[in-house]
Formats: structure tokens, C-alpha cells, sequence
């Protein structure tokens, strides 16, 4: 009962007190008491884990194999990685990997967005079957286009042979080649509409009054696509494969219900490779290793892309 | 000053919660993880075996979690290592080895009795020890035979050579249908499949002495011969892209003539032998140099931080006795194991016979320290015959170099 009284009381008598406290309190003072909540989460569940795979990366630790202990390594993690033919493949294979798919996504995510633009009878219709491979959950995805695309009872070979393209069914995701690329095209049926959403909204964001002038000045339709059009979107472009670059680098969730980085090693990139040598092999020393030069790779291409941001902006 | 009334009600509300934590002190709640709990045939098996066990042990609740095989290996290794892991655990056998190395289970030599040990298939048991030390107790059991279509092939072949020769007229004469279906993809089946022809062919794993042997004559004639069957002869669908338990569908759907696999193939078709549609009987696998196959078996072990051991080898005990064992084999369509479960009634068949015909000429899984990086190289060196990477001979190099290169041979352990 008493306890309702006091600040009110304590108020009434020393107003200025407490109106500093409500001052320090207030937030265009002391930013940091309101962002303490995030900051503690991402120090928690973002900087700890970075650091402490940091820190890994430096020991000699195989998680299951405790007889072999846990020793200082220096940088031994990393000269394994350097020397180790299959990291340099894999190596290879992301960066190809994420060339073709990012590729992939932004042409037809341009394409897209590019015929979106303008309304049209049913764009309604193609803007929600744009969106559906958004909306399915990527494994979901993954696992149906495994089905798609199998050799003896796919869809995929189903319907070719239905159109007379091929007499004998194709094993996709059974030969290097074939599966290197079903990957990379299921990896772009999920990414395109992201890409697409993105640049029409780039598109919308260009003045008619530029095409406007550009139509008054005679110009053709692929003089303004290259004169009005890309200069106009290119920082969206950039960000837009920038993002995409980062996602697809990693990406985990597309080949690994598909082909878990085979046949023979054919997709397997840096993260599925850092996935089984820390999952498969408990090889936590490597692992981090990995981890920590694909996290320094990607840092490097962000910081790449952000300074030719800068001079677009 | 507190009311009398309202003081009896404190000392009366104290006594209660003193008589409810006794009470709770003696009932004991085990967690079980069983990978594969997921589907839906085990949830008879797990009702089977939990219902007369918690009626006959009053004070002890089982309760069991599901994983899929997929993840089991990482699941319960990263949980072992965490130092949480559920009380009772169902393994691959394979594991045995690798979940004792990082000591997270509880040895069961003074829970066993002779008795006890009697009951399983010698060869079995053996599989669960570790450096002397019981560490698990056999739980599933399996044979494998040679599925084959009775309307395409009168009789079954006994031999590589006649394996062969059916595989490629059946190949020939029934366009669209190959003659056997076989296991390439990355899964422990690949190394299953392939360790059975290696077998045959008078070739092994590990030594007695824990090295390694691959690259044998022996290794090259079973890798050359498993991998011809597609490269060469083109009588098998891209082994690639399946793993065994994928082989089954393709049979029932006419794709394959023959396949090698356990007993759970006809759970997968859901076909009897003999049906209308693909009539099929089983055999004993053809034999190379020599006639077996592989043996494999999963077992269910105790992890080390459990707070109940006697209650979780109570359990463990009825899991594997013949009552107990005989209803899950029952339910799971399983080979088997325990001592007087043969002659149970509804083991008496044709197709079972097969199977326990396999079981004297049975060879152990090879038991690796660390099981995953041995199933990546293996099924790495398939698939490179397959693919026409690497000749016979390059992949067993390769393949030995990796095993000996990441310290997978049993002589590499160091305790």
C-alpha cells in the first residue's frame, strides 16, 4: 500500500531529480540503454560464435576423436586448407557455381521485372506465380525438384522424351556435368523472385519524365533501356547481386537434399565441405578454418562491391 | 500475526509437496532417441514394446524421441559430447566404435550375464565390444539376398559370372527394365553393397591388425566388377543416383530384375513375393571367390550421462529379450537375432528361410574410428569408377591414402 505513494511523493519534493532522471532516461540522450537489448543479442548469437570459431581455427581438435587431444595449431589449420586439392576444388566449384546461378537470377529476374512493369491483362496472375518458388521452404524445394529431375521416374525426363528431345532418360543429378548445372538452376528458380521484386521496384523509382524527354529527343527503346534504364537502376543492380552473391556462396540448403555435393564431389562448394568436415568429420580445427577464410572471402567482395557502390552513388 | 488456520494450511501444503518430490524421486522417466522413429511403421514397434514394459515396471516411463537417419549421426554426437544425451540411445553398429572412442557410453559388462550374452549370434556381440568392453547390446540384425524376378529369371544365379549373364539378358530382352539395380550414391548402403562383392572376392576392409587392405588384387577385382555392371555392361540404371533403400521403388515399379538388400525390401514395396504384378523371390547372394555377405546390425547403448543406468539397462534388457525382441521384429519385419525367435511361427517361410540361410556366412561391418569420413571416402572411390574418373586401381590407392591419411584404421587408435 505505501509503496504506490513514495515516487509520487518523492516527485512532489524534488522535482528536479527526477526530471533529470527522466532526461538521462530519455532517448535522444542515451541511445545505448535502448539498443542494449540488440546489442546484447548480437554480441550473444552473433560475435560470440564468430569469435569463438576464430579462435577454433587456431587448435588442432577433432571432437570425436578425444585420444588425439586438443592442441595449439598455430596456423596449421589454414596451411591444411592451402595444400588439400579438395578445398581448391570446391574452392573452384563456388565460385563458378555462384557466377552461373547469380547470373541466372538476374537476367530472368530482369526479364521479369522488365515485362512486369507495365500493367497488363493477368499480371496479377504471373506477379503470384512469380512468387511462388519465394514462399516454398527452400529443403521443401529442393526435395520436390529432386523428384523433377530424377532419372527414372522424373518429370523432367518425362516430358522431353514426351517431346521427342530425348529417347534415352537423362540421369541429372547422376553425372558431374548435369548436376553441376540442375543445381545452379534450381538454386536460380528459388533466388529469381527476390531479384525480380527488387529491380521492379527499381524500375518504378525511374522519373517517366526521363523517358519522356528521352522519347521527345527520338530515341529507340534499346537506347533508352541502355542510356536511361541501367545507369538509373545500377545501384539497386548492384546491391541486388551483391546480396544475391553472398546467399548463393553460401547456399546449403539447395544442393545438399539434391546431391549432398556429389556425384563425386562435383558440388561440393566451401559451406557444404565446411558442413561435413565439422558434422561428419567433428573436425572442428579445419572446420573453423574454412569457416574463417570463407567469412574473410566474402568480407573482402562485400568491401569490393560497397566502394564501387560508393562511386555509382 | 498469521490466522491459525492459515499456518495449518502452510504445514499441510509443506507435507504435500515433501510427499510429492519422494514421490517423484522414485519415478523415473527415460528418453529414448530412436532414429527412423519418424516413419510411420515404428509407431506400433515403439507402443509394442513401451506398453508391457511400463506395466511391468510400474515406476519407470519411457519416453521416445524420433530423428531421421539422415541427421542421426550428427544429433546424437554433438549431444554426446554436450554431455545431454537421451538415456537410451538405437545406433548403427557402425557407430559403436566411434561413440566409445569419445566416451559417451556406459560400459554394460556388469549389467551382462553370461546368459545374457548367449542369446545373441556370437559374431553379433562381438560387434558391440570396444577395446574388450561391452558397450552396447544387439538390437537389429540383417542379412542380405538377391531379390529377383521369378517371371525374368527361372533361376537364380549362384555365381558373379551368372549374375552377369542374367543381368544382360534380362537387359536385352526387356527394354526399359535393366537386370539389377545397385548403390553409387554418397550413403552407408554404397559401402554396404560394395563391402559384400568385396568379400567375395577374397578381399577385406581392415586386417586383423586394424590396417588397411583395399588395395589388394582382391579390391580391384570387386570394384571392377561392381562398377562394370553399369560402366561396361550398362545392365544397371546409374548407381549414382540411388542409395539401396532407393532400389526397392524401381524394383516394384519394373525398372530393376534384381537387387540386394534386407528384408525390409518387401516392407518398402509393400508387395509379398510371388505377387501378381512383380513376382519376385529372394536367394542367397552369388558367390565370388568365396559366398557371404555382409552382416549389419544396429545396437541400443546407454550413454555414459545418464542419471539412471539401472533403470535404462532395465529397459535396454527387455528391448533385446525374446519376448521384447521377438514383438519388434515382428513389427519392424526384421531378421531374427535372439536365440529362439527362429522358430517362431511367423518366421517360417520361404523368404525368411533365405535370409537365415545368409547368417553362417555372414562378415562384420569394418569398424573405422570415426565412421563418416570412412563412408565419404568409400562411397568417393565408387563413384569415381562410376563416373569414369579414376581407373580400379587409382580410386583403392586413393581411397587408402585418405582412411590411412585421416587416421581412420582401427591400429590408429592410440588408448
Amino acid at each position: 500500500m505505501t509503496t504506490e505513494r513514495t515516487p509520487a511523493r518523492s516527485l512532489s519534493r524534488r522535482p528536479s531529480r527526477w526530471a533529470v532522471v527522466r532526461r538521462a532516461l530519455h532517448p535522444d540522450h542515451s541511445p545505448v540503454l535502448y539498443l542494449l537489448p540488440a546489442v546484447l543479442f548480437l554480441l550473444l548469437f552473433l560475435a560470440y560464435p564468430i569469435l569463438k570459431v576464430l579462435v577454433e581455427s587456431l587448435y588442432a581438435d577433432i571432437l570425436i576423436r578425444p585420444d588425439l587431444g586438443r592442441t595449439f595449431a598455430g596456423l596449421r589449420n589454414y596451411g591444411r586448407l592451402f595444400t588439400d586439392p579438395g578445398v581448391l576444388r570446391a574452392l573452384r566449384i563456388t565460385v563458378l557455381w555462384t557466377l552461373t546461378s547469380v547470373a541466372g537470377k538476374t537476367l530472368v529476374g530482369f526479364a521479369a521485372a522488365l515485362l512486369l512493369q507495365h500493367p497488363f491483362r493477368g499480371r496479377r496472375i504471373y506477379m503470384t506465380l512469380l512468387m511462388i518458388p519465394w514462399v516454398t521452404p527452400v529443403v521443401v524445394a529442393a526435395i520436390a525438384w529432386r523428384w523433377v529431375l530424377d532419372g527414372q521416374f522424373g518429370q523432367l525426363n518425362g516430358l522431353l522424351s514426351a517431346l521427342g528431345i530425348i529417347h534415352q532418360p537423362v540421369s541429372w543429378l547422376g553425372q558431374q556435368g548435369t548436376a553441376f548445372v540442375a543445381t545452379a538452376v534450381v538454386d536460380m528458380w528459388v533466388g529469381i523472385p527476390f531479384m525480380a521484386m527488387v529491380l521492379m521496384a527499381g524500375l518504378q523509382a525511374v522519373p517517366n519524365e526521363l523517358y519522356e524527354a528521352g522519347r521527345i529527343d527520338g530515341a529507340t527503346s534499346t537506347q533508352m533501356f541502355s542510356f536511361i534504364t541501367l545507369p538509373m537502376i545500377r545501384p539497386i543492380l548492384l546491391v541486388a547481386t551483391l546480396l544475391s552473391s553472398v546467399w548463393t556462396f553460401n547456399s546449403f540448403q539447395v544442393i545438399w537434399p539434391l546431391t549432398r555435393g556429389g556425384p563425386a564431389g562435383a558440388t561440393t562448394t566451401l559451406v557444404v565441405r565446411t558442413f561435413t568436415t565439422a558434422f561428419g568429420s567433428f573436425d572442428f580445427g579445419l572446420a573453423g578454418a574454412l569457416a574463417t577464410f570463407v567469412f574473410v572471402l566474402l568480407m573482402a567482395v562485400s568491401y569490393g562491391y560497397w566502394r564501387l557502390l560508393q562511386r555509382t552513388g | 500475526m498469521m490466522p491459525r488456520s492459515f499456518r495449518r494450511a502452510l504445514a499441510l501444503a509443506l507435507a504435500a509437496l515433501t510427499l510429492a518430490g519422494a514421490a517423484a524421486a522414485q519415478q523415473v522417466t527415460l528418453h529414448v532417441l530412436l532414429p527412423g522413429g519418424d516413419q510411420p511403421g515404428s509407431q506400433k514397434s515403439i507402443k509394442d514394446l513401451v506398453q508391457p514394459f511400463e506395466k511391468a515396471h510400474p515406476n519407470i516411463k519411457v519416453q521416445f524421441e524420433a530423428v531421421g537417419w539422415d541427421s542421426a549421426y550428427q544429433k546424437i554426437t554433438t549431444s554426446l559430447l554436450a554431455g545431454d544425451a537421451p538415456d537410451v540411445i538405437y545406433i548403427g553398429g557402425r557407430w559403436i566404435a566411434p561413440f566409445s572412442q569419445l566416451g559417451g557410453l556406459l560400459p554394460l559388462d556388469s549389467y551382462v550375464d553370461q546368459a545374457k550374452r548367449d542369446s545373441f549370434p556370437s559374431g553379433v556381440l562381438k560387434g558391440n565390444e570396444f577395446k574388450g568392453k561391452l558397450m552396447g547390446l544387439p538390437v537389429a540384425f540383417s542379412t542380405k539376398t538377391l531379390y529377383y524376378r521369378t517371371d525374368l529369371i527361372p533361376t537364380p544365379p549362384t555365381t558373379w559370372d551368372e549374375l552377369l549373364a542374367d543381368a544382360q539378358k534380362v537387359t536385352k530382352d526387356h527394354p526399359g527394365t535393366f537386370g539389377i539395380g545397385i548403390s553409387g550414391a554418397a550413403h552407408v548402403s554404397t559401402t554396404s553393397q560394395f563391402f559384400s562383392f568385396l568379400y567375395q572376392a577374397g578381399g577385406q576392409v581392415f586386417d586383423d591388425q586394424g590396417h588397411v587392405t583395399l588395395d589388394t588384387p582382391a579390391g580391384v577385382k570387386a570394384l571392377t566388377f561392381y562398377t562394370d555392371l553399369y560402366t561396361k555392361y550398362h545392365v544397371a540404371p546409374n548407381p549414382v543416383e540411388y542409395n539401396r533403400e532407393q532400389l526397392p521403388e524401381l524394383f516394384k515399379q519394373g525398372k530393376i530384375a534384381m537387387m540386394i538388400t534386407g528384408p525390409w525390401g518387401k516392407t518398402i514395396m509393400g508387395l509379398d513375393p510371388n505377387n501378381a504384378t512383380v513376382p519376385y523371390a529372394t536367394a542367397e547372394l552369388p558367390c565370388g571367390e568365396r559366398c557371404g555377405g555382409i552382416q549389419v546390425g544396429d545396437s541400443v547403448v546407454i550413454s555414459k550421462s545418464t542419471a539412471h543406468p539401472d533403470e535404462a539397462y532395465q529397459f535396454v534388457d527387455y528391448w533385446t529379450s525374446l519376448q521384447g525382441h521377438t514383438q519388434y521384429d515382428l513389427d519392424g519385419g526384421l531378421v531374427p537375432m535372439v536365440k529362439g525367435e527362429q522358430s517362431n511361427a511367423a518366421f517360417q517361410s520361404p523368404f525368411w528361410q533365405s535370409f537365415l540361410d545368409m547368417i553362417p556366412k555372414g562378415f562384420p561391418q569394418p569398424q573405422p574410428l570415426a565412421w563418416e569420413p570412412f563412408q565419404t571416402i568409400i562411397t568417393n572411390m565408387v563413384q569415381n569408377v562410376l563416373l569414369g574418373k579414376q581407373s580400379p586401381e587409382q580410386a583403392l590407392k586413393a581411397a587408402t591414402s585418405a582412411i590411412q591419411a585421416q587416421k581412420l584404421e582401427p591400429a590408429a587408435a592410440t588408448q
